[in-house]
């Protein structure tokens, strides 16, 4: 048994660091109306941390941490329902879970649990496709966060969760006789959150994104307001710290969900194109790693993962030029967030793992 | 599983390009139309309003002008919950707060008017309990307002613009917007343009809660022109106090000039209630009163002229040759023209009658008989000549000119040929003639100045300008000592006009007002409302006049009594203030 390893993808870490960097300096413009920078410095230390975690989940071989799996996702299970019964009520949802300084949202720990746990048990499944039967456990493993996220109430999240198990289920295992089955059900399913589990703020946010300009001052204002800070921007923006949009505060929640509006505004068009790229990058490659992987545990995960990193750029990014409602998810690496930040860095962390583990035999 | 993966790749680069079209469809395709609105976001535009001008009567008495007002507004950002706040308040206080609150407000903008031009007292309570309620802000600005003597018919009044005059101003290209004040009757009306002066700005830059960062420009107001009636104040006073409680009109005429001294129609209004923002109530109150006080009686006010009407019959058939000073006929009490009788006031007649005692004593046969002897056309235009059915040059333009009768006038309006006893009621200002206490006082101007007849105007500003009525100065004359008679001959109808130690010169009248009542009749009607108008024009000194004035009063009977004291007393205060003055 020889032991190759491959090298470390250079290419793809400068990217990474490159879309770590500008995320930062555009959280420092984003939060500049803070004369502390605390939302800066502190993305700072979020990525150091996430480094910092992430090198051990590097350099663990994968197949070792997916043995694991089901214990982390056990403990996310176990946080979430702390998070319900303790976590103090913000704005009516419960989502922090804080131990002495430090403040951690457990839902977003769990979307990389579950992510981690679904790939260990279905890379274990000998059948090829899975039939119904086989599909209980799976959907279990992911309908018990679902639930308990969307009980906080976090529905942004807890759809991501769905998606992005889905998604995993219908690229590994399910027959294409499932798969339409599933898109009844789903479509059925959705009605029924809308009827029956629904804030009347969320349905208010989806209606308003139907027709933002009819409630200019209201649940339309947020994206009214990122529209044309988007688009005030023009081909090269208005240059750093020089968003009126931003600098002035008509861009609401500029450091988190917005954080991209920001950049668009100050650096126009180019610099949204150049951002892109950077995210495909990531994204190709990191489909790349999960065609090439060596095991289907590997693939799995390394799937899971681009889905996580694909579903929350397309969706943030659809969210703030006004083409998808305003469900408060955050930008990967761009929106301010610990736990989010730490999160995605190591799954990053993981990818390369997997990256360069691939012709270890 | 490949196959699905590669789907997967295919599905990320086609949803990239969409965003990446979406965000062109923005920052390209979209990019001016959203530079435009982020610059409005943060560039706003604060309108100052200029000072209105100031409206002044001939000695700079201050008539129309402005005051400083407190209006109230809410500080969102130092109130948690506005509604609860306001509530308490409008119990404290009793005044619509959340009414004017979810009016005013709108969203993005952090002070809210909750009220506007509020009374002394309730400035006094937000200012002692400003520590209480720290979210209250109070911004002072000036309103108009008007001062006592009021002329509100002459200056009119201001009111918030409407849509239909949004649309004409800024048609004119004047930059109006809503919420303005605009004259909306009389010189406050007509002069609009100049009143109003010009708006300034100041352009800031604002953050989104509405906070000035910076001002970028700042352009002053230019405040409205003051304007200068030619109105006496004292003598407007004066006016209105001997008309209140009458209806009716009053004006003096200074005859040299043309320049309007005083303009009274009575009942009148208190214009603050306009300036203040009249409520429905007030307006319903003022539309629907059976005695009009909206309406000028001055310049609106048409009424049958009576015997007022008598000297120009005179001095036409004098010009015309009909008859000589000397001319007399015998007054029985009646005059028959074809079938038709026509009654003198006085039943029993005047007996033999000249020219001089026909008018002092205003005998209806004689000029029954001139007036035949001249026929309508003639009549017509000597009351064309002393500028009757026309415009007497005031600058308001909504001025009625009355009528005066013509065989083509009534062939157009009736269809009818003129009948010669039409002509007779006419003679003594009856029948189809209708003049306006303005159109009077610029006649009896002509006949003060011995045929130089001024056009009237209330502008200091405007230039004076005259016609000549082409009659001898000689018959005016006569005309005038006939008028001298009026008021100081023992007979004359205007005794009550008369005065120490000027002497006036003028003439009665009683305008009917329910033609050819049976006596029972009349007694019958003898309420109000079926009494006749009363007239009395004079001007003084005879000799050398400075002051007419003419007075009608509605339903008041005979004009020697009911107008004829009024112009006695305002003459007297005229002359006695003159004579304080020079001495």
């Amino acid at each position: 048994m020889q032991k190759i390893k491959r090298r470390l993808n250079t290419g793809v870490l400068i990217v990474f660091f490159l879309l770590v960097i500008t995320g930062i300096v555009n959280i420092y413009s984003a939060s500049i109306a803070d004369h502390t920078h605390r939302y800066f410095y502190r993305q700072i230390l979020w990525v150091i941390t996430g480094i910092g975690i992430g090198f051990p989940f590097f350099r663990i071989d994968y197949r070792v941490i997916g043995k694991y799996s089901f214990w982390l996702y056990l403990f996310s299970l176990f946080l979430l329902v702390a998070v319900l019964l303790f976590s103090p009520s913000i704005n009516g949802a419960h989502r922090w879970l804080t131990l002495g300084p430090v403040s951690f949202q457990p839902s977003e720990f769990t979307k990389f649990t579950t992510i981690l746990y679904l790939s260990f048990y279905l890379s274990e499944v000998k059948e090829e496709l899975l039939d119904l039967k086989h599909l209980m456990i799976p959907l279990l493993i992911v309908i018990i966060p679902f639930l308990l996220v969307a009980m906080e109430p976090d529905l942004g999240t807890a759809g991501i969760i769905l998606l992005i198990g889905a998604f995993i289920l219908v690229i590994y295992g399910i027959s294409k006789k499932v798969f339409w089955a599933s898109v009844t059900g789903g479509v059925a399913f959705v009605a029924f959150v809308w009827k029956f589990l629904l804030k009347k703020y969320q349905k208010r946010r989806i209606v308003a994104f139907l027709n933002p300009e009819k409630d200019p001052l209201g649940a339309g204002y947020h994206v009214i307001q990122s529209k044309i800070a988007i688009g005030s921007g023009g081909w090269f923006g208005k240059g750093f710290l020089k968003g009126t949009q931003t600098q002035f505060s008509f861009l609401p929640e500029q450091h988190t969900d917005f954080a991209f509006s920001v950049f668009s505004e100050e650096w126009g068009f180019f610099g949204v194109l150049f951002v892109l790229l950077l995210y495909l990058v990531i994204i190709m490659w990191g489909i790349d790693v999960a065609l090439n992987a060596r095991d289907k545990f590997g693939r799995i995960l390394a799937t899971g993962i681009v889905l996580h990193i694909l579903l929350h750029t397309v969706i943030n990014l659809a969210m703030i030029t006004g083409a998808f409602p305003v469900v408060g998810i955050p930008l990967p690496l761009f929106s301010y967030g610990g736990t989010a930040t730490i999160v995605t860095i190591i799954e990053i962390a993981l990818l390369f793992n997997v990256d360069v583990n691939r012709y270890m035999f | 599983m490949e196959k699905r993966l590669n789907i997967l790749r295919f599905l990320t680069g086609f949803l990239f390009l969409l965003i990446a079209l979406r965000f062109w469809y923005l920052q390209i395709y979209n990019m001016e139309k959203y530079r435009l609105y982020s610059r409005r976001n943060v560039v706003k535009i604060r309108r100052i309003p200029p000072m209105r001008g100031e409206i002044v009567d001939r000695n700079g008495i201050l008539l129309a002008g402005n005051r400083p007002a407190y209006d109230l507004y809410l500080d969102l950002k130092m109130v948690k919950e506005p509604v609860k706040l306001l509530s308490e308040l409008e119990k404290k206080l009793h005044y619509p707060f959340l009414k004017n609150f979810e009016k005013n407000r709108i969203g993005g903008i952090d002070l809210v008017k909750i009220a506007e031009d509020i009374p002394r007292d309730m400035l006094g309570w937000v200012e002692t309990h400003r520590v209480f309620y720290p979210g209250l802000v109070v911004q002072i600005w000036y309103r108009r307002t008007y001062y006592k003597p009021y002329l509100p018919h002459l200056i009119g009044y201001i009111g918030k613009i409407n849509l239909r005059e949004l649309k004409r101003y800024r048609k004119n290209g004047l930059d109006y917007h809503y919420g303005d004040w605009v004259g909306k009757t009389g010189i406050e009306k007509l002069l609009e343009r100049d009143l109003r002066g010009k708006e300034g700005y100041i352009k800031i830059l604002v953050d989104a809660q509405g906070k000035v960062l910076k001002v970028l420009k700042r352009v002053p107001p230019k405040p409205g022109k003051r304007v200068e009636l030619t109105i006496d104040s004292a003598l407007q006073n004066e006016g209105m106090r001997l008309m209140e409680g009458k209806v009716g009109a009053l004006v003096a005429v200074d005859p040299r000039n043309g320049e309007i001294l005083s303009w009274v129609s009575s009942p009148w209004f208190n214009p603050e209630k306009f300036a203040r923002g009249i409520d429905e109530k007030e307006w319903e109150e003022l539309v629907y009163d059976p005695l009009h006080p909206l309406e000028d009686r001055v310049r609106r006010g048409v009424y049958p002229p009576g015997s007022t009407f008598k000297p120009i019959v005179a001095l036409a058939a004098l010009q015309e040759g009909v008859i000589t000073p000397d001319f007399k006929i015998f007054c029985s009490g009646s005059y028959r023209k074809g079938k038709d009788t026509f009654g003198c006031w006085k039943k029993h007649g005047h007996g033999w009658t000249d020219l001089h005692k026909a008018i002092v004593q205003s005998c209806d046969v004689y000029f029954y008989t001139v007036g035949d002897m001249l026929g309508i056309d003639r009549i017509a235009r000597y009351a064309f000549m002393f500028g009757f059915g026309e415009r007497t040059g005031i600058e308001l333009p909504d001025e009625r000119t009355g009528l005066v009768p013509t065989p083509e006038w009534k062939k157009k309006t009736f269809h009818q040929p003129w009948y010669p006893g039409e002509t007779i009621p006419v003679a003594i200002g009856q029948g189809y003639l209708l003049v306006s206490p303005l159109q009077l006082a610029r006649a009896y101007s002509a006949i003060a100045m011995r045929g130089k007849m001024p056009f009237l105007h209330v502008l200091k500003m405007s230039r004076s300008h005259y016609v000549n009525v082409p009659i001898d100065k000689d018959f005016f004359n006569v005309v005038i000592s006939a008028l001298e008679g009026v008021v100081n001959e023992p007979h004359g109808t205007g005794g009550w006009a008369r005065l120490k130690n000027v002497v006036v010169a003028g003439k009665t009248g009683t305008a009917q007002v329910v033609k050819e009542k049976k006596e029972e009749k009349r007694k019958k009607f003898e309420k109000f409302w079926y009494r006749d108008h009363g007239w009395f024009v004079a001007f003084a000194p005879a000799d050398d006049p400075e002051i007419v004035v003419a007075v009608v009063i509605e339903h008041g009977g005979h004009g020697g009594s009911a107008a004829a004291p009024i112009v006695g007393r305002f003459l007297k205060y005229y002359f006695a203030r003159k004579y304080h003055a020079e001495n």
